[in-house]
């Protein structure tokens, strides 16, 4: 019997075919795995930012590693000075970027080969000189996802309404209003914040950019100086705040978490807080997060002086970065654009934690249901894109501008604690 | 035989060693490498990578022995340490002297003043920290409660007052004294005592001509381990004051934290290290010199 050979080479060559196909799939279809650091948002948020990333690209998985923010200033840098194999990273910014930047491939080349060359065109430009302002040789290593700033004021809709309150605007209605509260219950707090150092220097100058906005700036990028009249006139006018009953020296002792539980306890009806805790104003953030409050308005703070303006300090943060030792430099562009420029924003942005430096971008409808929350988003908004000065701090020295003003607050002279600062300033301990 | 001694000897020798060799490695590891690494990063303007390192001799000395708090943070924790010292050898003492006679109840006076010590201090601090709270802390709603509302104070915001406080719970952990004094105690031969009181010994001189110069080694102890323990009594004012109102009640530990974890140049938290742990050091020796002094002189 004949052997006919033809068909068994067809199907030799068909299976051989399909192989390479199926091999093919195989390769593109690679299971990559990503390391992915972070220290914000807070996890359950980033792993639902992932999880929909994974959703949407089912060759990449993440593994995520989210830290407190003062271990990852310090974990971060050593592990990348160690060679860890890391993909993307969020990088805090301010000092880190150059501590850092060593160990980051240059950011412009990977957007224009895996994002676009157009991909400026839907970004921020601002966000872009921010970023490239904060490493020494002006790349661009970070692309920050958004936007914060600090000190607006948050309020509880429902006490003012109770209490027949109105919303300060200047020093006279900001006295007149804490003088209702105290009348109203003197066990209440007229306005709540957080007494640790840091954030009374984050108060402090966000009165003093009322009336000088380049104040801040000039001590950050110039040669202004901490005992300008600006900062002893606002510091006075601060002391002199706590005198008039506005705030209460009883601030002192309370940390940023007993703040906010004081106010979603209902015990102060006006918060100061950084634009970071703006979830509390979208309805379904408090409910999702058990704050049991009916509604939370923003407001900036009332301006002090004559002739000021409210502002805030903003600035960019949590900018993310491809490590030069990432294997997968494709995928984490992918991870990049996701959280930057695509479907990502959707899952972050109605935390409302930042601004997005995406142009263009609107918040799901269901983020801010009622008209207060629609307001207090455009003030919140309108804040943190026009600010006085970079929220850029040198953190080791907020704390010491901080106890400064604690000191002034508990008898010191102004002028004397602005000498003090200054001084310690000029001294070399503070990487500037 | 003495060859056989020797071997005997040596074998002994490479036994001890070799169980000697974990602690070693643990101590060479987390002990010296660390103290070289301090040291080093000392003379280097750098950040906690040690990359591109500056060197910069002892400039960064300088700058923790120009700056008023780094003196504010040693006074405060000798001071601190002197407090509790001043509470451990009379209260502590006292209590000890008092419990040992097995008064009814004693055991359960034990146990309550032990129970501080055994705590963590974390825990300790971080309570004290809410009962001493101006608004809504126990302390001063116990003072409304009873109508004493003048008397409500800003314990941990007035300086004068936070120090008070914190110094407050250094005395409060006052059970390990009474611990170290009771030991002590125990091994007194009571015929002393006896003898003192047929004697026509009141309860005074019973205290201050026996008791008190019989504990002088428990004393030596308790005197050290305060001394010493409050250059790591980090967590009593951390979690309490933050070594606030404006660094009043910072002692050598919250400093160096405080300026090691908020981006300031590592060596010049390297410098500020080497320096308190020379301080340390010459505590140690002045103290256990002025103790040989004493016992020299007693005889002991």
């Amino acid at each position: 019997m004949k052997y006919n050979r033809t068909i068994p080479s067809l199907a030799l060559a068909g299976a051989l075919a399909v192989a390479s196909v199926g091999s093919a799939v195989g390769q593109d279809d690679e299971q990559v795995t990503l390391q992915y650091w972070a220290w914000f948002p807070p996890l359950p948020t980033t792993e639902k930012m992932i999880e929909a990333f994974e959703a949407a690209n089912p060759n990449i998985d993440v593994e995520i590693n989210v830290l407190e923010s003062t271990v990852y200033q310090d974990k971060l840098p050593l592990s990348l000075a160690a060679g860890d194999a890391l993909d993307l990273v969020a990088v805090q910014t301010g000092a880190m970027v150059d501590q850092v930047k060593v160990d980051l491939q240059p950011l412009e080349p990977l957007l224009e080969e895996y994002v676009g060359a157009d991909w400026a065109d839907a970004y921020a430009a601002k966000a872009v000189d921010q970023a490239k302002q904060l490493a020494d040789d002006g790349e661009l290593y970070i692309l920050p996802v958004g936007a914060l700033g600090s000190v607006v004021g948050y309020y509880n809709a429902e006490m003012f309404e109770e209490l027949g309150l109105e919303v300060p605007t200047n020093y006279e209605e900001f006295k007149a209003y804490a003088d209702a509260v105290t009348a109203a219950d003197p066990n209440l707090f007229p306005v709540v914040f957080s007494g640790e150092n840091w954030f009374q220097d984050e108060i402090l100058l966000t009165l003093i950019g009322q009336t000088s906005p380049e104040f801040f700036n000039d001590i950050r990028y110039g040669d202004g100086r901490w005992d300008d009249p600006a900062f002893i006139e606002a510091l006075t006018t601060y002391k002199q705040m706590h005198d008039d009953g506005i705030f209460s020296l009883d601030t002192i002792g309370i940390d940023y978490g007993g703040a906010l539980e004081i106010f979603y306890g209902g015990g102060a009806p006006i918060l100061l807080q950084g634009t970071w805790e703006a979830g509390m104003i979208s309805e379904p953030f408090r409910t999702e997060n058990g704050i049991e409050l009916a509604e939370v308005g923003l407001m900036p703070l009332p301006v002090i002086a004559d002739g000021g303006t409210p502002s805030i300090r903003s600035f960019i943060e949590m900018g993310l970065a491809v490590p030069a030792n990432s294997d997968n430099p494709e995928e984490a562009m992918a991870l990049l654009e996701f959280l930057v420029f695509g479907d990502g924003v959707d899952v972050w942005a109605p935390t409302l934690s930042f601004v997005p430096a995406r142009l263009g971008y609107e918040l799901p409808e269901t983020t801010l249901p009622t008209e207060v929350a629609q307001e207090s988003f455009a003030t919140l908004s309108q804040l943190v894109q026009n600010p006085s000065s970079d929220r850029n701090n040198v953190s080791a020295f907020s704390a010491v501008v901080g106890d400064g003003i604690i000191e002034a607050l508990n008898g010191a002279d102004p002028a004397d604690v602005a000498a003090k600062l200054q001084s310690e300033w000029e001294s070399g301990r503070y990487i500037q | 035989m003495a060859s056989g001694v020797v071997t005997g000897g040596r074998g002994r020798i490479r036994t001890a060693l070799l169980f000697l060799l974990p602690l070693a490695l643990f101590y060479a590891v987390f002990y010296l490498y660390s103290f070289i690494y301090v040291g080093v990063a000392s003379f280097l303007n750098t950040d906690a990578t040690l990359r591109n390192p500056e060197y910069v001799g002892l400039d960064n000395y300088e700058l923790p022995l120009t700056h008023d708090r780094f003196y504010i943070a040693m006074f405060n924790t000798i001071a601190f340490a002197l407090v509790a010292i001043l509470a451990a050898v009379t209260i502590g003492f006292f209590l000890a002297v008092v419990l040992s006679t097995k008064m009814r109840g004693h055991q359960f006076f034990y146990a309550v003043f032990f129970l501080p010590a055994l705590m963590p201090m974390s825990l300790v601090a971080s309570v004290f920290a809410v009962m001493l709270a101006s608004r809504f802390g126990t302390v001063n709603e116990i003072l409304r409660f009873v109508g004493l509302d003048e008397f409500t104070q800003r314990w941990l915001g007035d300086p004068t007052l936070a120090w008070i406080s914190v110094a407050m719970i250094f005395v409060y952990v006052i059970g390990l004294p009474i611990m170290y004094y009771t030991a002590d105690l125990s091994t007194i031969n009571i015929s002393l005592l006896e003898a003192a009181v047929v004697d026509g010994a009141g309860p005074w001189p019973l205290f201050r001509l026996i008791l008190f110069p019989l504990t002088s080694a428990a004393r030596k102890t308790i005197i050290l381990s305060i001394l010493l323990g409050t250059f790591r009594a980090f967590e009593i004012v951390y979690l309490s004051t933050g070594g606030g109102p404006s660094g009043r009640t910072e002692i050598a530990g919250t400093y160096l934290y405080n300026f090691a974890t908020s981006g300031v140049n590592v060596g010049y938290v390297a410098a500020a290290s080497v320096i308190v742990l020379l301080i340390a050091l010459a505590i140690s020796l002045v103290n256990l010199t002025l103790q040989k002094r004493a016992d020299a002189r007693s005889g002991a």
